[in-house]
Protein backbone atom coordinates (compact mmCIF):
# COMPACT_ATOMS: atom_id res chain seq x y z
CA UNK A 1 0.00 0.00 0.00
CA UNK A 2 3.00 2.27 0.51
CA UNK A 3 3.71 3.36 -3.32
CA UNK A 4 7.29 4.68 -3.58
CA UNK A 5 8.25 8.07 -4.24
CA UNK A 6 8.54 7.89 -8.30
CA UNK A 7 7.10 4.45 -9.11
CA UNK A 8 4.17 5.90 -10.57
CA UNK A 9 4.18 8.18 -13.66
CA UNK A 10 3.36 11.86 -12.64
CA UNK A 11 -0.13 12.34 -14.93
CA UNK A 12 -1.20 8.93 -12.80
CA UNK A 13 0.18 10.37 -9.93
CA UNK A 14 -1.61 13.39 -10.11
CA UNK A 15 -5.35 11.70 -11.17
CA UNK A 16 -5.57 10.04 -7.60
CA UNK A 17 -5.31 13.19 -5.71
CA UNK A 18 -8.78 14.56 -7.13
CA UNK A 19 -10.53 11.98 -5.21
CA UNK A 20 -7.94 11.91 -2.41
CA UNK A 21 -8.47 15.59 -1.77
CA UNK A 22 -12.48 15.55 -1.87
CA UNK A 23 -12.71 12.52 0.35
CA UNK A 24 -10.50 13.95 3.16
CA UNK A 25 -12.30 17.41 3.00
CA UNK A 26 -15.39 15.79 3.20
CA UNK A 27 -13.48 14.05 6.22
CA UNK A 28 -12.27 17.47 7.73
CA UNK A 29 -15.85 18.68 8.01
CA UNK A 30 -17.32 15.40 9.29
CA UNK A 31 -14.53 15.75 12.32
CA UNK A 32 -15.07 19.24 12.83
CA UNK A 33 -18.81 19.17 13.12
CA UNK A 34 -18.40 15.95 15.03
CA UNK A 35 -15.73 17.37 17.59
CA UNK A 36 -18.19 20.66 18.04
CA UNK A 37 -20.82 17.88 19.25
CA UNK A 38 -18.99 15.78 21.31
CA UNK A 39 -15.35 17.38 22.38
CA UNK A 40 -14.15 14.21 23.37
CA UNK A 41 -14.63 12.69 19.24
CA UNK A 42 -10.83 14.87 19.05
CA UNK A 43 -9.18 12.45 21.83
CA UNK A 44 -10.94 9.13 20.07
CA UNK A 45 -10.04 10.83 16.89
CA UNK A 46 -5.87 11.20 18.08
CA UNK A 47 -5.85 7.82 19.50
CA UNK A 48 -7.46 6.20 16.53
CA UNK A 49 -4.86 8.26 14.40
CA UNK A 50 -1.96 7.03 16.68
CA UNK A 51 -3.21 3.45 16.41
CA UNK A 52 -3.32 3.24 12.20
CA UNK A 53 -0.21 5.04 11.98
CA UNK A 54 1.84 2.52 14.26
CA UNK A 55 -0.67 -0.21 12.67
CA UNK A 56 0.14 0.70 9.02
CA UNK A 57 3.65 0.69 9.72
CA UNK A 58 4.35 -2.10 11.36
CA UNK A 59 6.04 -4.82 9.60
CA UNK A 60 4.52 -8.18 10.12
CA UNK A 61 6.73 -11.29 8.85
CA UNK A 62 4.60 -13.92 7.24
CA UNK A 63 6.94 -16.85 7.49
CA UNK A 64 5.29 -19.33 4.99
CA UNK A 65 5.45 -16.62 1.96
CA UNK A 66 9.17 -15.49 3.36
CA UNK A 67 8.21 -12.39 3.22
CA UNK A 68 6.63 -8.82 5.24
CA UNK A 69 3.95 -6.71 5.31
CA UNK A 70 1.92 -4.19 6.44
CA UNK A 71 -1.66 -3.96 7.64
CA UNK A 72 -3.61 -1.00 7.45
CA UNK A 73 -5.63 -0.54 10.26
CA UNK A 74 -8.25 1.97 8.48
CA UNK A 75 -11.54 -0.58 8.44
CA UNK A 76 -11.24 -0.49 12.49
CA UNK A 77 -10.96 3.27 12.26
CA UNK A 78 -13.74 4.06 10.05
CA UNK A 79 -15.83 1.39 12.16
CA UNK A 80 -14.88 4.00 15.17
CA UNK A 81 -14.83 6.85 13.85
CA UNK A 82 -16.81 7.21 10.59
CA UNK A 83 -15.39 6.25 6.67
CA UNK A 84 -14.56 9.89 6.22
CA UNK A 85 -12.77 10.56 9.32
CA UNK A 86 -10.76 7.68 8.62
CA UNK A 87 -9.78 8.73 5.40
CA UNK A 88 -8.49 12.03 7.37
CA UNK A 89 -6.33 9.77 9.64
CA UNK A 90 -5.10 7.85 6.66
CA UNK A 91 -4.27 11.03 4.87
CA UNK A 92 -2.01 12.15 8.29
CA UNK A 93 -0.26 8.97 9.05
CA UNK A 94 0.59 8.56 5.23
CA UNK A 95 2.47 12.20 5.44
CA UNK A 96 4.19 11.54 8.31
CA UNK A 97 5.20 8.10 6.92
CA UNK A 98 6.31 9.55 3.77
CA UNK A 99 7.81 12.68 5.32
CA UNK A 100 10.11 10.35 8.42
CA UNK A 101 9.73 7.12 7.35
CA UNK A 102 11.26 6.08 3.78
CA UNK A 103 7.35 4.96 3.46
CA UNK A 104 5.38 5.57 0.75
CA UNK A 105 6.10 9.13 -1.12
CA UNK A 106 4.95 12.76 -1.57
CA UNK A 107 4.11 12.41 -4.98
CA UNK A 108 2.17 9.08 -4.47
CA UNK A 109 0.80 10.76 -1.34
CA UNK A 110 -2.48 10.94 -3.00
CA UNK A 111 -2.57 7.08 -4.69
CA UNK A 112 -1.64 5.79 -1.21
CA UNK A 113 -4.87 7.86 0.45
CA UNK A 114 -6.82 6.14 -2.05
CA UNK A 115 -6.15 3.05 -1.62
CA UNK A 116 -5.01 3.06 2.70
CA UNK A 117 -7.80 5.23 3.14
CA UNK A 118 -10.47 5.35 0.91
CA UNK A 119 -10.97 1.85 0.13
CA UNK A 120 -9.77 0.71 3.69
CA UNK A 121 -12.68 2.98 5.39
CA UNK A 122 -15.50 2.41 2.65
CA UNK A 123 -15.28 -1.06 2.23
CA UNK A 124 -14.53 -1.57 5.97
CA UNK A 125 -17.15 0.37 7.12
CA UNK A 126 -19.82 -0.65 3.93
CA UNK A 127 -18.84 -4.47 5.47
CA UNK A 128 -19.63 -3.80 8.91
CA UNK A 129 -22.84 -2.26 8.51
CA UNK A 130 -23.73 -4.53 6.01
CA UNK A 131 -23.06 -7.63 8.02
CA UNK A 132 -24.58 -5.78 11.14
CA UNK A 133 -27.99 -5.43 8.97
CA UNK A 134 -27.64 -8.92 8.19
CA UNK A 135 -27.81 -9.98 11.62
CA UNK A 136 -24.10 -10.89 12.14
CA UNK A 137 -22.76 -10.76 15.75
CA UNK A 138 -20.49 -7.69 16.22
CA UNK A 139 -17.16 -9.81 16.48
CA UNK A 140 -18.06 -11.29 13.01
CA UNK A 141 -18.91 -8.08 11.23
CA UNK A 142 -15.81 -6.90 12.87
CA UNK A 143 -13.64 -9.60 11.42
CA UNK A 144 -15.52 -9.69 7.95
CA UNK A 145 -14.96 -5.68 7.70
CA UNK A 146 -11.40 -5.80 8.44
CA UNK A 147 -10.37 -8.59 6.51
CA UNK A 148 -12.69 -7.82 3.39
CA UNK A 149 -11.15 -3.85 3.96
CA UNK A 150 -7.77 -5.05 3.90
CA UNK A 151 -7.74 -6.98 1.16
CA UNK A 152 -9.08 -4.29 -0.40
CA UNK A 153 -6.92 -1.96 0.03
CA UNK A 154 -4.44 -4.25 -1.72
CA UNK A 155 -6.87 -4.65 -4.79
CA UNK A 156 -6.88 -0.77 -5.05
CA UNK A 157 -2.94 -0.62 -4.81
CA UNK A 158 -2.89 -3.21 -7.43
CA UNK A 159 -5.28 -1.05 -10.02
CA UNK A 160 -3.18 2.20 -9.31
CA UNK A 161 -0.17 0.33 -10.27
CA UNK A 162 -1.63 -1.30 -13.09
CA UNK A 163 -3.02 1.36 -14.54
CA UNK A 164 -0.29 3.60 -13.97
CA UNK A 165 2.70 1.17 -15.02
CA UNK A 166 0.97 -0.28 -18.11
CA UNK A 167 -1.94 1.66 -18.98
CA UNK A 168 -6.19 0.95 -19.52
CA UNK A 169 -5.14 -1.95 -22.46
CA UNK A 170 -3.39 -4.58 -20.17
CA UNK A 171 -5.52 -3.49 -16.94
CA UNK A 172 -7.18 -6.72 -16.46
CA UNK A 173 -4.35 -8.85 -16.79
CA UNK A 174 -1.70 -7.22 -14.69
CA UNK A 175 -4.11 -6.70 -11.83
CA UNK A 176 -5.04 -9.69 -11.39
CA UNK A 177 -1.42 -10.82 -11.62
CA UNK A 178 -0.31 -7.77 -8.79
CA UNK A 179 -3.31 -8.61 -6.59
CA UNK A 180 -2.59 -12.43 -7.42
CA UNK A 181 1.15 -11.64 -5.88
CA UNK A 182 -0.08 -9.40 -3.37
CA UNK A 183 -2.46 -12.46 -1.89
CA UNK A 184 -0.01 -14.71 -0.14
CA UNK A 185 1.29 -12.24 2.11
CA UNK A 186 -1.65 -10.54 2.68
CA UNK A 187 -4.07 -13.18 2.86
CA UNK A 188 -2.75 -14.86 5.81
CA UNK A 189 -1.51 -11.18 7.72
CA UNK A 190 -5.51 -9.88 7.15
CA UNK A 191 -6.63 -12.94 8.68
CA UNK A 192 -3.87 -12.73 11.85
CA UNK A 193 -4.96 -9.25 12.15
CA UNK A 194 -8.32 -10.07 12.28
CA UNK A 195 -8.43 -12.58 15.39
CA UNK A 196 -6.04 -10.32 17.46
CA UNK A 197 -7.85 -7.55 19.74
CA UNK A 198 -6.92 -4.16 17.60
CA UNK A 199 -7.82 -6.07 14.82
CA UNK A 200 -7.63 -3.53 11.92
CA UNK B 1 -26.18 -26.28 16.26
CA UNK B 2 -28.57 -23.80 14.92
CA UNK B 3 -28.59 -22.90 10.99
CA UNK B 4 -27.21 -19.26 12.03
CA UNK B 5 -24.34 -20.77 13.73
CA UNK B 6 -24.00 -23.48 11.26
CA UNK B 7 -24.04 -20.32 8.44
CA UNK B 8 -21.32 -18.68 11.07
CA UNK B 9 -18.65 -21.34 10.90
CA UNK B 10 -18.93 -22.10 7.16
CA UNK B 11 -18.40 -18.43 6.23
CA UNK B 12 -15.25 -18.80 8.64
CA UNK B 13 -13.93 -21.47 7.02
CA UNK B 14 -14.34 -20.37 3.77
CA UNK B 15 -12.68 -16.99 4.83
CA UNK B 16 -9.74 -18.89 6.24
CA UNK B 17 -9.53 -20.76 2.73
CA UNK B 18 -9.11 -18.29 0.76
CA UNK B 19 -6.73 -16.68 2.84
CA UNK B 20 -4.43 -19.59 3.03
CA UNK B 21 -4.88 -21.25 -0.17
CA UNK B 22 -2.94 -18.65 -1.99
CA UNK B 23 0.15 -18.76 0.43
CA UNK B 24 -0.23 -22.96 -0.09
CA UNK B 25 0.11 -22.26 -3.44
CA UNK B 26 3.00 -19.71 -3.06
CA UNK B 27 5.08 -21.73 -0.73
CA UNK B 28 8.59 -22.65 -1.73
CA UNK B 29 8.63 -19.82 -4.54
CA UNK B 30 9.07 -16.96 -2.59
CA UNK B 31 12.41 -15.65 -1.81
CA UNK B 32 12.45 -16.15 1.95
CA UNK B 33 14.26 -13.09 2.74
CA UNK B 34 11.62 -11.23 4.58
CA UNK B 35 11.65 -8.34 1.88
CA UNK B 36 8.76 -5.96 2.36
CA UNK B 37 6.13 -6.67 -0.30
CA UNK B 38 6.30 -2.60 -0.90
CA UNK B 39 9.53 -3.49 -2.40
CA UNK B 40 9.76 -7.18 -3.67
CA UNK B 41 5.99 -6.65 -5.79
CA UNK B 42 5.76 -3.02 -5.91
CA UNK B 43 9.24 -1.54 -6.81
CA UNK B 44 10.23 -4.63 -8.78
CA UNK B 45 6.72 -4.58 -10.91
CA UNK B 46 7.47 -0.81 -11.47
CA UNK B 47 10.85 -2.01 -12.76
CA UNK B 48 9.43 -4.29 -14.79
CA UNK B 49 7.86 -1.36 -16.40
CA UNK B 50 10.65 0.83 -16.77
CA UNK B 51 10.16 2.83 -13.67
CA UNK B 52 12.39 2.95 -11.07
CA UNK B 53 11.53 4.32 -7.82
CA UNK B 54 13.44 7.67 -6.15
CA UNK B 55 14.69 7.69 -2.99
CA UNK B 56 12.18 9.99 -0.26
CA UNK B 57 12.65 13.76 0.44
CA UNK B 58 13.85 12.89 3.35
CA UNK B 59 15.91 10.34 3.33
CA UNK B 60 15.78 8.05 6.67
CA UNK B 61 16.31 4.68 4.79
CA UNK B 62 20.47 4.95 5.80
CA UNK B 63 22.09 2.19 7.94
CA UNK B 64 20.36 2.29 11.34
CA UNK B 65 18.82 5.85 10.91
CA UNK B 66 15.52 4.22 9.92
CA UNK B 67 15.71 1.89 12.68
CA UNK B 68 16.10 4.90 15.26
CA UNK B 69 13.33 6.75 13.26
CA UNK B 70 11.08 3.95 13.73
CA UNK B 71 11.76 3.82 17.41
CA UNK B 72 10.99 7.35 17.85
CA UNK B 73 7.77 6.88 16.36
CA UNK B 74 6.65 4.20 17.95
CA UNK B 75 7.36 5.25 21.28
CA UNK B 76 5.78 8.94 20.24
CA UNK B 77 2.75 6.79 19.20
CA UNK B 78 2.58 4.65 22.16
CA UNK B 79 2.65 8.16 24.31
CA UNK B 80 -0.16 9.65 22.43
CA UNK B 81 -2.09 6.13 22.67
CA UNK B 82 -1.49 6.25 26.46
CA UNK B 83 -2.33 9.94 27.28
CA UNK B 84 -5.32 10.10 24.90
CA UNK B 85 -6.54 6.84 25.95
CA UNK B 86 -6.73 7.64 29.91
CA UNK B 87 -8.99 10.69 28.99
CA UNK B 88 -11.05 9.24 27.09
CA UNK B 89 -11.32 5.57 28.83
CA UNK B 90 -10.25 6.85 32.66
CA UNK B 91 -11.35 9.99 32.95
CA UNK B 92 -14.25 9.65 30.45
CA UNK B 93 -15.51 6.88 32.38
CA UNK B 94 -15.15 8.68 36.17
CA UNK B 95 -16.90 11.95 34.54
CA UNK B 96 -19.80 9.40 33.35
CA UNK B 97 -20.19 7.96 36.65
CA UNK B 98 -20.12 11.22 38.51
CA UNK B 99 -22.60 12.43 36.12
CA UNK B 100 -24.74 9.17 36.53
CA UNK B 101 -24.82 9.61 40.19
CA UNK B 102 -25.87 13.79 40.33
CA UNK B 103 -29.15 12.64 37.95
CA UNK B 104 -29.60 9.52 40.28
CA UNK B 105 -29.25 12.10 43.49
CA UNK B 106 -26.71 9.91 44.91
Amino acid sequence: MHLAEGVLPVEWAAVWFAPAAATTVIGVRKLRSKTTQIPQRKALTGIMGASVFAISLMPIPVPVAGSVSHPCGTPLAAIVLGPFVSVVVAAVSLLFQALFFAHGGLSTWGANIVSEGVAGSLVGAGVFLGSRRLGLSLFASGFLAGFIGDLSVYAVTALELSLGLFGVSELGRQWVSLFGAFLPVQGPLALGRRCSPVGS
Amino acid sequence: MSLRRIATVLVFVAVVAAAVTPTALHRGKGAGDYVGIDESIMEARAQEAGREARPPFINTDQGDLLLFVFTVGGLLAGGALGYLGRMVFVEGATSRERTRSMVDGR
